[in-house]
């Protein structure tokens, strides 16, 4: 039994020893959380570098100095604060985690003993206690989140919280990251620097240095921007003084998108993060679609309606994508619940690959160049190869860091690193084929628009000459009718319109007065210089007419002969009217409205127009003006004007207006101040009494639009 | 600021028991819709010879798009195949068909049971 119970002591003090050298192995494997002792604080700022005691998820417990923190232990485990967590054994870790450092500082005697911690610029949401106690905050907690930036005018620079009197303590640092999105990489998260402390001026002189550094790392950037704003003025005083200059017009969004981001930093208290995230997303995207559009003219696209179409359609579509992706940062959605957050990551996946392919839209173009074979100049060709070069590169790098967490590609990333320093700025490749863009771009325009100016001053001497042209057609000077009071207007809708009317006398050679007239007024389709050409066609082939024959109806099937064929899938309307001194008229009508008399519509009956078909037969309708009687013929110009709410001046408005016995500009100005749509032309016929005289009343052509 | 022309194709009985095609136009008709107006023309060849046209969804007829309905009625009667009938036009419109001579081409109708009666 003793030896029993003297082996069975054995046993037990074996068992012991084996306990007591386990426990004693596992206080080796716990390390204890280090405490940085720092001495003399007071005259400048120290760096909180080393190891941090760091915990993955969210305890409020975790900012008490009371908790066992030791390494090992509870989950807690030691990082350090030069680089994020997602480089120290976290990868693609985003939510909350805990940041913990024991600290005893001595004040350099002489001081308060008060002192500031400057927390660097970091893209997650921070909390800062000290012993417990909440000190301050950078942004705000979900589920709705604000981020560090809010309110901040400058996003490069750090942020200080007050941290008063204190000796030895905890620090504990609770953030959160915001969950991944689809070009996260996962080696995100956390600090990327260390925290610094010291008294007030210390940090103050360090954020001072900071700013400056910030500063002279944007130097370059600023200086583009500054000339981005130049060319935009430049750019909007020329679209507004010519608006069909669309290559100034997209050159100056173009520069509004590269302002827009420094502006945006000028008014950054205004906006929250979020808000400012969208602003900016939205002008790199219109920068983008302005670019497009640029493309498409200097590249001389514009006339492909499909490329047109598609540029419109990508465009809308990178807008609203970019909008609803962007929208993420704003404070709308509730991040602290998983459902919600795994919708915005859905839709982040299915969104940003949308952008990325409208943004491959330049190399279409670039296609449609090439398979058009355009002969391009040397400034269009630069153009077009920064453009490829451009597209390329950003769409390689979006490309590598579309899931850079699962495939681990880092090209996208290293695009973006610094080849060289530029007076302090780091010039990457993009940056510099940006550059390249740009001033290609601002070369080309400045080409483009001296050309346009050039081709528009050989087109507005060719509409000149039409104009003069027009001005022999459109008599300014009416021959006298004997028995007639006459007034004449005509009003073109552009430059150059398609009405016409000529007055031929058919009196004996010799005579004063001649017996009567043809009257001849008509209608080209269309507008400008091709109706004023078909307009002088008309005019020579009536007055060749009119010396063989006086009847209308043979005039205009004589005119509709010669025009068959020649007006291109187009027409002319004409009344031809044979008036005599005594009052009798015989009228023929193609296509045309028919005339008044006294405010009633003459039966003319109905036939095609000249120039439809060749074997067109006209009638003849013949009426007798008595004294007093006011006959008005006009062009459809005065029928159709359409006021703002699309409502036409129709046939009910016109006959109140002619009821009044209007003249020819009284007439014309009714309808232009209805809504004049196309050229009005208006000629008025009083019969005189016997022994009255003979007036006429002609409005001079005004050629220029109202 | 012109709007644009839609086309739509349907397919009716005339009171004679005949199938009718109605090509129905909305809009405005313009230089712009000729390859609206005559593509839809032209697709109903070897259809049914009795077309009826719809204008009740049009705003607006400019002269350019009068232009470009005489050349379909002329195409029509020179085939000599198909009889075109119209229907849907405003009072204003009607009065403009009538005077550049459409209604010699084709029968111009107030409404479509007007037109499916005649034709």
């Amino acid at each position: 039994m003793t030896k029993a119970r003297s082996r069975y002591g054995c046993q037990l003090r074996t068992l012991t020893f084996l306990l007591a050298f386990a426990c004693a192995g596992v206080g080796a494997l716990a390390q204890a959380a280090p405490t940085l002792a720092i001495g003399d604080l007071g005259r400048g700022a120290v760096a909180l570098d080393g190891p941090w005691q760091f915990h993955l998820g969210d305890n409020p417990a975790w900012a008490s100095p009371q908790i066992d923190d030791a390494t090992g232990q509870n989950g807690w485990a030691q990082i350090t604060m030069d680089k994020p967590w997602g480089q120290q054994g976290y990868r693609s870790y985003a939510g909350f985690a805990w940041y913990r450092k024991h600290l005893s500082v001595t004040p350099v005697p002489g001081t308060d003993g008060k002192f500031v911690l400057q927390l660097p610029l970091f893209d997650s949401i921070a909390q800062v206690y000290w012993n417990g106690i909440l000190l301050g905050s950078t942004g705000k907690m979900p589920p709705h989140p604000s981020w560090p930036a809010d309110g901040c005018s400058c996003t490069s620079l750090a942020r200080t919280i007050p941290l008063g009197a204190v000796h030895s303590g905890v620090l504990a640092i609770r953030l959160w990251m915001n969950p991944l999105m689809s070009t996260d990489p996962g080696t995100y998260g956390g600090f990327t620097h260390p925290i610094h402390i010291g008294s007030a001026a210390a940090i103050a002189d360090r954020e001072h240095a900071a700013a400056y550094h910030f500063l002279r790392e944007m130097e370059y950037s600023y200086a583009l921007q500054c000339l981005a704003a130049l060319v935009m003025a430049f750019s909007l005083i020329g679209w507004f003084r010519d608006r069909s200059q669309k290559v100034l017009l997209w050159l100056a969004v173009y520069c509004a998108g590269q302002v827009t981001g420094t502006l945006v930093e000028l008014l950054g208290p205004t906006f929250t993060f979020g808000e400012r995230s969208v602003f900016f997303s939205v002008a790199d995207i219109g920068s983008l679609i302005a670019i497009w559009f640029l493309l498409i003219y200097l590249l001389r696209l514009d006339d492909m309606p499909w490329l047109m179409r598609t540029a419109r359609w990508a465009g809308w579509i990178a807008i609203l994508a970019t909008l609803v992706d962007s929208s993420f940062y704003l404070r709308i959605f509730d991040l602290g619940n998983p459902a919600v957050v795994q919708a915005v990551q859905a839709a982040d996946w299915v969104l940003t690959p949308l952008v990325q392919l409208c943004m491959l839209l330049p190399m279409l173009l670039l296609v449609a160049v090439i398979r058009r074979r355009s002969r391009l100049d040397a400034a269009r060709w630069t153009v077009a190869i920064f453009a490829f070069l451009r597209t390329m590169i950003e769409t390689v790098a979006w490309i590598s860091m579309l899931g850079a967490r699962f495939t681990h590609w880092t090209l996208g990333s290293r695009l973006y690193t610094p080849l060289f320093t530029l007076g302090g700025t780091g010039v990457d490749v993009i940056t510099l084929v940006n550059t390249g863009f740009f001033i290609s771009i601002i070369y080309a325009a400045l080409r483009y628009s001296r050309e346009t100016l050039r081709r528009q001053q050989i087109v507005e001497q060719e509409l000149k000459s039409a104009q003069e042209l027009q001005q022999v057609l459109i008599p300014d000077e009416l021959p006298s009718l004997a028995g007639f009071a006459v007034t004449s207007g005509y009003r073109p809708a552009q430059e150059v319109g398609g009405d016409f009317f000529q007055i031929i006398p058919l009196g004996e050679p010799g005579a004063n007065q001649p017996a009567s007239a043809l009257i001849v007024l008509g209608d080209v389709s269309g507008k400008g210089l091709r109706a004023a050409m078909t307009v002088s066609l008309i005019v020579g082939t009536l007055r060749t007419l009119a010396e063989t024959s006086s009847h209308p109806a043979e005039i205009l099937a004589g005119l509709n002969r010669r025009l068959c064929g020649r007006l291109h899938g187009g027409f002319a309307t004409c009344l031809a009217v044979k008036l005599d001194a005594n009052g009798h008229c015989t009228l023929a009508n193609a296509g045309h409205p028919a005339p008044f008399v006294n405010g009633e519509e003459v039966s003319a009956p109905g036939a095609l127009p000249l120039g439809v078909a060749p074997g067109t037969a006209y009638e003849e309708t013949t009426l007798h003006l008595r004294p007093g009687d006011h006959f008005v013929l006009y062009t459809d110009g005065l029928l159709e004007a359409r006021n703002s709410a699309g409502e036409l001046f129709g046939f009910d408005r016109l006959r109140d207006l002619v009821s009044a016995r209007p003249d020819a500009a009284q007439s014309i100005d009714a309808a232009v101040r209805f809504g004049q749509q196309d050229d009005i032309t208006v000629l008025t016929l009083t019969r005189l009494a016997v022994g009255e005289e003979a007036r006429i009343h002609v409005l001079a052509p005004v050629l220029t639009p109202a | 600021m012109q709007a644009a022309t839609s086309v739509t194709q349907r397919t009716a009985t005339a009171a004679s028991g005949n199938t009718v095609n109605i090509l129905a136009f909305g809009g405005d008709i313009s230089s712009a819709s000729k390859d609206a107006v005559l593509g839809a023309f032209h697709g109903l060849q070897g259809a049914p010879s009795r077309i009826l046209l719809d204008f009740t969804g049009v705003d607006y007829i400019n002269s350019s798009g009068i232009a470009i309905i005489i050349q379909m009625l002329l195409e029509a009667s020179k085939a000599g195949t198909q009889t075109i009938g119209i229907f849907g036009l405003t009072p204003h419109f009607q009065k403009v068909f009538t005077m550049v001579g459409i209604n010699k081409y084709a029968a111009l109708h107030k409404d479509e049971i007007a037109a499916l009666a005649a034709v």
